[in-house]
């Protein structure tokens, strides 16, 4: 009987259905590299964890356990929704690959404060203290993946040419921070300054160290000659390597508290604000500066770098058949290739990783007390890709009970980014809340960022508003003014 | 996109002054995260995905064929074909093979041997016994003479016809090996009798002839006695008896008998002895004598060669070289003439004989010796001395080498130096037959029929699939194909190819017939669900094939080298429309 093997078929159909699904739930995600209302409105305590120099609105806050909020994002590098999209729902799978560039990202990131709490000591120092927990990753996936799922390896654009899967890979980690920080004024040169350490413990981590594979197809004999290389590694879970056979995750078992951390690292903050003028403000911070290490119950997935070239099975061996051995020729044939491409594991594979790692840069305009407007550059690392950004942002204060604020942010991924929060204070208790791209998140499925902040934490210091500040007084943004040496003029 | 680009143009110019910000900044916000929404696009319900056309393509497997795959084809039905390299890389196909043998223990027939010899008292005899005084003897000598045959045969050991005329072969000296010699004598008389026998031509080993006495004593009438003499060691020199048609081998008996008179025993007319002498289980160690000048004959008809069967037809397959060696070790003492003119080869299917024209003669000497070296002797038959090419043929056909010997070419041996036949002498001869493979093939075609009945499944989501063959041949022939497929009537539904698919283009050669360049042929056969449901309804194929060897049309020959080889690469490529 001849047969054409339609399992051939189904893996074709489900590469590409997979690879579509993919693009497609990544094209409306969300962003991380944006700015929150963190970097427009003092009137966040975290805001200063953007940038340590800066001062909290109020003279002292705390954040209690389960009551801080959280903040995540998602940001995906790919085109957007309706690039792809038409209105009848259409999907332009051409442009969809036109739009790609060779290496795409998803990237999402949540951190949900666990205690935090500050206070001002003096008309010059303040200080802060928080403990958060953070679970960020990154997906990196190929153009050619969809383009090959897509078009087949035959493709005229395809086949000849390397068929490129470098850089698929993952990376993800979960720890906890707990960090000091403090804030000086130097009020002759209208600038303070702010350091912040973090001790890191990190609880488990994915790392794609090394990722390359390539496919190449011979144009005349078909021939397929594949390449590549692999080191993951993973940490946060003990691995009984002598009972590893397989991909399988039979071997992994539950991490033991009583053995420490799994990882521990350290990180800085640094953070400038100068008040260049009555009504201007310049920032500069530097965040996430350090590294985690990972060196307890940490594995090594590895493919040795290798080409194999794959010409067919040999047609005499099968033609003669292997009925001595009970195993036909392709199936010798695909053992061996497993062989060559088995995985080895290894524990002991210490690596490390950094924390989201943030430079920011600002300038912020504020006429009066209630409304300032603020630019600035960012670029934000994960796992040594950096997303750059630049945007525009105003804030709009009723007084120290609410503010409002909208955003507007383009990145170096051809996107843009549109958000808008409040903060709303009632009694001792103030609550944040800022989205990017999500407030309208019905109808702006244009987009493939978002980003939701909220926040809630317990402020003390704050007495009514005082007098209206006269033309010619420094803003109240400027911190220099503001608190208790503020509040005791009035 | 919409959106995003309106509403940053809408929050951009707020920014502008700090008036416009003072003013305008809540109903700019507003209108703003209202606008965003307006400017976009409502998700769609549904999406829709086109058709994937996909392509795909994959190496199904190679083969790399080296010269004895591809002429694994050639038949023969000792299997003693091999491939050898030879001069300039060239491969020679080999035969090596004894064409026959033939042992002396089983050439020299030693047949029974066997007499009697006695006397009978007549009237007057007896009566003068009777009256003869006690002690006084008569005598009476015997002698008798008996042919005795001894045959060479020299058509053992599977060879056909010959068989040495004994009549031409003398032999002068059996030194045995084994035997028996059984004597019997009775006495019918009642005389005191006594009687030596003595067989002048059976020396025992210490030289001395066979001889044996009878006493009757006067133990009356019917006295027997026997013997019998174990011959190991013994030799037999044969008397030679000329009769009309040549030589005859005898052995002579005497005897000499005395009588007393017994006065207790009346001699009476007819009484006397009888005597039995009988030679048996005769084997030697050496025969000497004068072999004769007859001729014998080995033919070998082992070797059937196969080249091509019934399903192909050549108008020419022209050989240019072949070779035969003949090897013969002569472990006879008498030398050996072979002519071979006993080589030809005919078809199996026709019987058409072609003979081998050679007539150079081939002398093998006798060994030096009974216990000396074997002589040896070869001969080369080729190309350069015969027409022994012809006599490969593309047809099945059977190569007879046959070697026909005489003995004694050059004359009877010296009375000095006699034949000889030790008993485990031998005379093999071998043959090595080497035929390079360089040839003109032209005009060979191969059709044959093969039922077929297929279930073919071809996938909705398969548009069509493209089979490619690659053909990388280092070898100097060229190969087209075409397949035929017939339904259950016989009428034609289809062919892989209108014309005929070049599947293989002959290697380039020099002038030497040597390959030189491989060359490429790649071919696609296109299959789709048509040609399934055609193949299918398909119950017989008709493969047609023809080839020939490069620049066969211009009457070169080419060669099969060491390193020629072929190398077949399958590979498939795949359309598809897949629903996403």
């Amino acid at each position: 009987m001849l047969s054409f093997n339609s399992s051939f078929i189904s893996l074709a159909r489900h590469l590409a259905c997979a690879m579509l699904l993919l693009s497609s739930l990544c094209t409306p995600a969300l962003l991380t590299a944006q700015a929150t209302v963190v970097d427009f409105s003092e009137l966040s305590p975290a805001s200063s964890w953007g940038n340590p120099a800066r001062l909290p609105a109020a003279s002292g806050y705390l954040v209690l356990p389960g009551l801080g909020g959280l903040t995540a994002s998602a940001f995906h590098t790919g085109p957007r929704h309706g690039q792809v999209v038409n209105d009848t729902g259409w999907v332009d799978v051409e442009a969809l690959l036109a739009g790609l560039d060779p290496l795409e990202h998803v990237v999402t990131n949540v951190q949900v404060p666990l205690l935090g709490f500050g206070f001002r000591s003096g008309p010059r120092w303040a200080f802060r203290y928080s403990s958060s927990a953070h679970v960020e990753q990154r997906t990196s996936y190929p153009r050619d993946l969809l383009t090959l799922a897509w078009r087949g390896n035959a493709h005229p654009d395809l086949i000849g040419t390397r068929i490129s899967l470098d850089g698929l890979g993952v990376y993800a980690q979960t720890y906890l921070d707990h960090g000091l920080s403090a804030s000086v004024e130097l009020p002759k040169h209208n600038m303070r300054l702010g350091l912040g350490a973090h001790y890191l413990m990190g609880l488990g981590a994915v790392n794609t160290l090394t990722s390359r594979a390539g496919w190449t197809t011979d144009p005349l004999d078909y021939a397929w000659t594949f390449d590549g290389a692999l080191d993951v590694r993973v940490a946060g879970a003990p691995v009984d390597l002598n009972t590893l056979d397989s991909m399988g995750l039979d071997a992994f078992g539950e991490p033991n508290p009583m053995e420490g951390p799994i990882a521990s690292g350290a990180s800085f903050d640094l953070g400038l604000v100068w008040d260049v003028a009555p009504e201007w403000q310049v920032e500069a911070a530097a965040t996430g500066l350090g590294s985690i290490r990972w060196d307890n119950h940490a594995t090594a997935i590895r493919l040795d770098p290798q080409s194999f070239r794959f010409d067919g099975i040999d047609l005499l061996e099968a033609l003669s058949d292997s009925s001595e051995t009970g195993t036909s020729a392709p199936e010798a044939m695909l053992d061996s290739l497993g062989d060559a491409w088995a995985p080895t594991w290894a524990g002991d594979a210490t690596f490390t990783s950094s924390p989201r790692r943030r430079l920011y840069a600002s300038a912020r305009y504020a006429p009066d007390d209630r409304i300032s407007a603020t630019a600035f550059l960012a670029r934000t690392s994960s796992w040594g890709v950096h997303f750059y950004s630049a945007g525009l942002g105003a804030e709009y204060r009723f007084g120290n009970v609410l503010s409002l604020h909208v955003l507007g942010q383009w990145f170096d991924t051809e996107q843009w980014l549109i958000g808008g929060g409040l903060s709303l204070r009632a009694g001792p208790v103030r609550w944040s809340l800022s989205t990017s791209n999500a407030l309208p998140a019905l109808a702006l499925y244009d987009h493939n960022t978002l980003q939701v902040t909220t926040q809630m934490n317990f402020e003390f210091g704050w007495k009514k508003q005082g007098k209206k500040r006269e033309k010619g007084d420094k803003p109240r943004y400027n911190s220099r003014n503001s608190g208790k040496k503020k509040r005791a003029k009035t | 996109m919409t959106g995003s680009s309106s509403s940053s143009r809408v929050l951009s110019a707020p920014l502008i002054s700090a008036p416009l910000l003072s003013g305008r900044f809540l109903l700019l916000v507003s209108v703003a995260l209202a606008c965003v929404p307006m400017g976009c696009r409502k998700p769609p319900e549904n999406y829709s995905l086109p058709i994937a056309g996909q392509q795909w393509a994959a190496p199904l497997g190679e083969a790399i064929l080296g010269v004895d795959d591809v002429l694994e084809g050639i038949q023969d039905s000792s299997g003693g074909l091999g491939l050898e390299v030879g001069e300039a890389g060239v491969l020679d196909l080999v035969w090596s093979g004894a064409l026959g043998s033939i042992a002396a223990d089983t050439s020299l027939y030693l047949p029974a041997w066997g007499g009697t010899q006695g006397f009978e008292l007549d009237n007057l005899m007896a009566a003068a016994v009777d009256i003869l005084p006690p002690g006084v003897p008569v005598s009476i000598d015997l002698s008798d003479t008996v042919a005795w045959a001894v045959a060479l045969d020299w058509g053992a050991s599977g060879a056909t016809g010959g068989g040495l005329v004994s009549n031409d072969v003398r032999i002068d000296e059996l030194v045995l090996a084994g035997g028996m010699l059984a004597v019997t004598a009775t006495a019918t008389t009642g005389e005191f009798l006594t009687i030596e026998w003595v067989l002048p031509g059976l020396l025992a080993p210490d030289g001395t002839p066979w001889l044996w006495s009878f006493d009757s004593g006067d133990a009356g009438v019917g006295v027997e006695q026997t013997l019998q003499v174990d011959l190991t060691g013994w030799r037999i020199l044969p008397e030679h008896l000329v009769v009309a048609d040549g030589l005859e081998h005898a052995m002579i008996l005497e005897g000499a008998v005395s009588l007393n008179n017994s006065v207790d025993w009346p001699s009476v007319a007819g009484q006397g002895i009888l005597a039995s002498l009988q030679l048996s289980d005769l084997t030697f160690d050496v025969a000497w004598g004068d072999f004769g000048a007859s001729t014998f004959r080995l033919d070998k008809d082992s070797l059937k060669l196969d080249i091509f069967d019934d399903r192909f037809q050549v108008e020419a397959l022209d050989v240019e070289q072949a070779q035969l060696v003949l090897h013969a070790v002569n472990g006879f003492g008498v030398p050996l003439r072979f002519d071979s003119t006993a080589a030809y080869s005919h078809v199996v299917a026709s019987g058409v004989q072609t003979n081998l024209n050679y007539t150079g003669g081939w002398t093998v000497p006798a060994a030096t010796s009974p216990w000396g070296a074997p002589g040896e002797s070869e001969v080369v038959i080729s190309e350069t001395n015969s027409d022994l090419p012809y006599l490969i043929g593309s047809e099945p056909r059977h190569l007879v080498m046959g070697v026909r010997a005489g003995l004694n070419p050059d004359g009877p041996p010296a009375s000095d130096a006699l034949n000889f036949l030790t008993s485990d002498a031998r005379l093999d001869i071998s043959a090595d037959a080497r035929l390079p493979l360089i040839a003109r093939l032209h005009g060979l075609t191969f059709q044959d029929t093969i039922d077929l009945s297929l279930e073919v499944d071809f996938p909705q989501e398969m548009d069509s699939l493209v089979l490619r063959i690659i053909t990388t041949n280092g070898l100097p022939f060229s190969a087209g194909v075409q397949l035929l497929m017939l339904d259950s009537t016989a009428a034609l539904l289809d062919s892989l190819a209108a014309e005929e698919i070049p599947l293989l283009i002959g290697a380039l050669i020099d002038n030497q017939g040597l390959p030189t360049v491989s060359t490429v042929s790649v071919i696609d056969i296109p299959f789709d669900a048509d040609r399934a449901t055609l193949l299918a309804a398909t119950r017989q194929i008709v493969i047609k094939a023809q080839a020939h060897s490069t620049s066969s049309g211009s009457g070169r020959h080419a060669a099969i080298t060491e390193n020629s080889e072929l190398k077949i690469e399958l590979g498939v490529k795949i359309y598809t429309h897949v629903e996403l």
